[in-house]
């Protein structure tokens, strides 16, 4: 086959051909690395939100606790803030180790897969080709 | 966490450690020494190559009647000033080593190592084998169902299970 004829290829053969080069148990493991980190993301992703959350929960009862303070015309009002900040305190404490936990994982398998997929880019080879196909394929 | 997997990752942050200690480390005695000698043996060769060779000018009169300068060695001079530190050390050999020898010798601090890349080869290749190691455990407990985190900075080639 001559270089033109290989070049002109449709795409999706060229892709299969370059994929077909991997061992498959090789592209089991990427697979369920990438799997792997994406839930861990997501994972930590909500963590984060619900965190994020709280503490701007937190920060609107302090205000409006300090204006009912101030106005001394709602110490009931005052009162409420003042014990929903505590709980929402007790929830942040236990909620932040979780939270760093996941965060924690999350970029050790960030980078965990980043670095499988370089070295099997570097290991199979195919240049900026074998970029598009992994990338065409998620992994990425 | 696993024992096993417990035991294997403070055994490769152990030779990690090791690692970045033998990296960060100078040549021992012998290996300075040797050094020495062969900057010392690189500015002899530089001597006899461009100092001394030129010499055979002197065997005849100057070119230029009344003049004591031969053009051949003062051109060499002129142009090349690493000739002059070649033959200053060339006539020094044994001072320059022990002087040199000594001066580096301080500057090498106590973290030396005879044979940096043998010693660092080794290491990599211990590692690396608890890493695989410590992959077929993570493999076997996902099998089993258990999540097991992989570290961030686990090899790569380990985990994918190609030749280190």
């Amino acid at each position: 086959m001559t270089a033109v004829n290989h070049l002109a290829r449709p795409p999706e053969i060229r892709r299969d051909e370059l994929i077909g080069k991997i061992d498959p148990a090789i592209v089991a493991k990427v697979n369920r690395l990438l799997a792997q980190r994406d839930q861990l993301r997501g994972q930590s992703r909500i963590l984060s939100d619900q965190r994020y959350e709280i503490i701007m929960r937190i920060k609107t009862l302090q205000n409006q606790m300090e204006s009912s303070l101030r106005s001394r015309e709602d110490q009931v009002a005052a009162d409420g803030c003042k014990a929903e900040i505590a709980v929402l305190e007790v929830r942040l404490g236990a909620l932040e180790p979780r939270s760093d936990k996941a965060a924690e994982q999350a970029t050790a398998a960030g980078r965990v897969a980043e670095a499988v997929l370089k070295t099997l880019h570097q290991e199979v080879g195919g240049g900026s080709v074998m970029q598009e196909i992994f990338d065409s394929i998620g992994w990425r | 966490m696993n024992a096993r997997i417990e035991k294997l990752r403070a055994r490769i942050a152990r030779i990690k450690a090791e690692e970045q200690r033998v990296d960060a480390a100078t040549l021992d005695d012998t290996g300075i020494g040797r050094q020495v000698d062969q900057w010392v043996t690189k500015q002899v060769t530089i001597a006899e190559d461009k100092f001394f060779t030129q010499g055979f000018e002197l065997a005849h009169e100057p070119k230029y009647p009344g003049s004591s300068l031969w053009p051949g060695l003062r051109e060499v001079l002129k142009h090349d000033p690493e000739v002059a530190l070649a033959v200053t050390v060339y006539l020094n050999q044994e001072a320059v080593k022990e002087r040199l020898f000594q001066a580096v010798k301080a500057g090498a601090g106590d973290n030396q190592v005879a044979d940096k890349a043998s010693a660092l080869q080794a290491l990599r290749a211990e590692r690396y084998q608890l890493e695989c190691d410590e992959e077929a455990e993570i493999c076997k407990l996902e099998e089993q169902g258990v999540e097991v985190f992989r570290r961030g900075d686990m090899d790569p080639r380990a985990i994918l299970g190609l030749p280190a």
